[in-house]
């Protein structure tokens, strides 16, 4: 996604580089890529300028779904740095019924470069258990007690056309309680690759692939559809998407499951860039 | 259950040898005790403190039917099930380990397939044959339900080979390592077992055994006692 920002959203004195900066006119506009808004994909992350904040939800549906989680988020980020925090809470079925708890606190410190048509983050992912949500969605570090710290670096390029090209690399090392099926300490890598593209500014797409071990979904597809009405509704994002857990229909996932098709999950998502 | 939570945390800490998993009460077990919990011995499943388990043992009463109520529970990896009443006495039930293969999202048990199914035990006093076999060395060993002493082998027991009658020449008596049963929960006194050496009708393809006034008919094979005793403990 490409938005147009004003020069007000550099910090005052903060350097810029001078490869962002575009004549428009006759008036210098500063061209930020990437999302203001606080979150991009499943695995993929928000990379834009500016102060948000949302609300995500993801569903797990299907026989061996029945996991509802609600992530928080908040994000700051200047030209440099960004600065964001996610906390998920699961609603999940337990053996008499279902419960609620509060899952991992994820806290990134991340260092920003951008250049004419590439945007590059890389840094800091902690992760802090404050509950104990004995269940995940679609990634290993999110709900299911544990904390670690993980190293990412990610990347944007705008190609010519209004395509915007996107991947991902993380290592971290984990620890849990070691409750079956998670190991009590585990190194979580994990690649992913998409494609944002917008679509006459108010509306857009993301579509991401993902793979990661160790991860109760080894590889999985996702794609949000967005709309972002800045007119009517300024700084409001809406989406909506679904995720399809290729490895887990394979039989592939560390927990104990056949092969088959017996969940995937659905998502919403609601944010303000401030 | 204190002396089996020491050993398997002694084992825990001295050797991290994998405790084979195995049902206590054996399969055709008598004289159980009447607090005496059926527990799943070995490494099944650790699990947060106060997660809810789910329903994975059902016991049925023979005599009147029904599933006794009772609660299970994670004890250093082993499952646990307590009746909330205990036994009655002179009564006989079984016991199914259910497949958790339905949970999904959740903690996760790691049970044998060997484990699931029915088994059999009675708090009834008598000693019954649950099991018999030939060894590889032509001793015909019987497997107890209770166990045995040098009196109950010389004195009680008799058996007849192709429904000729055998002396007993010669009889060792198993000890608990070949039962598996060296650390089993207060109040459980395990299965008993016997390797008897007979001087004729070796190989015989079926014999009777009789203890008392009771006698057990069974086709007889070449089986192991390690295997005999795996195959009433429902271990692998």
């Amino acid at each position: 996604m490409i938005a147009l920002v004003g020069l007000a959203l550099a910090a005052p004195g903060e350097p810029v580089d001078a490869a962002a900066l575009e004549p428009a006119g006759s008036e210098l506009v500063l061209l930020a890529r990437g999302t203001r808004h606080v979150t991009l994909g499943n695995r993929l992350d928000a990379d834009g300028v500016g102060t948000a904040v949302g609300v995500s939800e993801e569903f797990v549906v299907g026989g061996d779904g029945g996991t509802l989680a609600t992530r928080v988020s908040a994000r700051w980020a200047t030209w440099k740095l960004v600065f964001a925090a996610h906390l998920p809470f699961a609603t999940y079925k337990v053996p008499d019924g279902r419960t609620t708890g509060l899952g991992n606190l994820r806290l990134d410190a991340f260092h920003r470069i951008q250049k004419r048509d590439d945007v590059v983050m890389y840094g800091l992912s902690a992760h802090i258990p404050l509950g104990r949500a004995y269940t995940w969605t679609n990634s290993a570090t999110g709900i299911w007690p544990g904390g670690g710290l993980t190293a990412v670096v990610q990347w944007r390029h705008a190609t010519n056309s209004r395509v915007d090209l996107l991947a991902r690399g993380a290592l971290g090392v984990h620890g849990t309680a070691g409750f079956d099926p998670y190991p009590r300490v585990y190194l979580h890598a994990s690649a992913a690759g998409g494609v944002d593209v917008p679509i006459r500014d108010v509306f857009g797409v993301t579509g991401e692939v993902a793979a990661s071990v160790w991860d109760p979904s080894p590889f999985d597809a996702s794609v949000w559809a967005r709309v972002q009405p800045d007119e009517a509704l300024e700084g409001f994002r809406g989406r909506v998407g679904v995720l399809l857990p290729l490895a887990t229909w394979a039989g592939l996932s560390p927990s104990d499951k056949p092969a088959g098709v017996r969940e995937m999950s659905f998502m919403l998502d609601i944010g303000l860039a401030l | 259950m204190r002396s089996l939570t020491l050993a398997i945390l002694l084992a825990g800490c001295v050797d991290p040898v994998v405790v084979p998993q195995r049902i206590a009460p054996a399969d055709g077990q008598t004289d159980v005790g009447p607090n005496q919990p059926l527990v799943v011995v070995g490494d099944v499943g650790h699990f947060p403190e106060d997660y809810p388990l789910p329903e994975l043992v059902e016991v049925v009463d023979l005599e009147v039917g029904g599933i006794v109520p009772g609660s299970i529970e994670s004890v250093d990896g082993a499952l646990v099930f307590t009746p909330d009443a205990p036994w009655a006495d002179d009564r006989e039930y079984v016991w199914t380990l259910r497949d958790p293969y339905d949970e999904s999202r959740r903690p996760e048990f790691e049970i044998e397939p060997s484990l699931q199914g029915t088994a059999f035990f009675s708090t009834a006093r008598e000693l019954r044959v649950i099991h018999a076999a030939w060894s590889a060395s032509d001793e015909l060993c019987v497997l107890t339900s209770q166990p045995v002493l040098a009196f109950e082998v010389e004195s009680r027991m008799r058996i007849t080979l192709d429904d000729e009658p055998v002396p007993i020449a010669a009889f060792r008596i198993l000890d608990d390592a070949e039962l598996v049963q060296e650390d089993l929960a207060d109040g459980d006194s395990g299965i008993g077992g016997v390797c008897l050496t007979v001087s004729a009708r070796v190989g015989a393809a079926s014999g009777r055994i009789f203890v008392d006034e009771s006698a057990w008919l069974r086709e007889l094979f070449h089986v192991e006692p390690a295997d005999m005793v795996a195959a009433v403990r429902r271990g692998s």
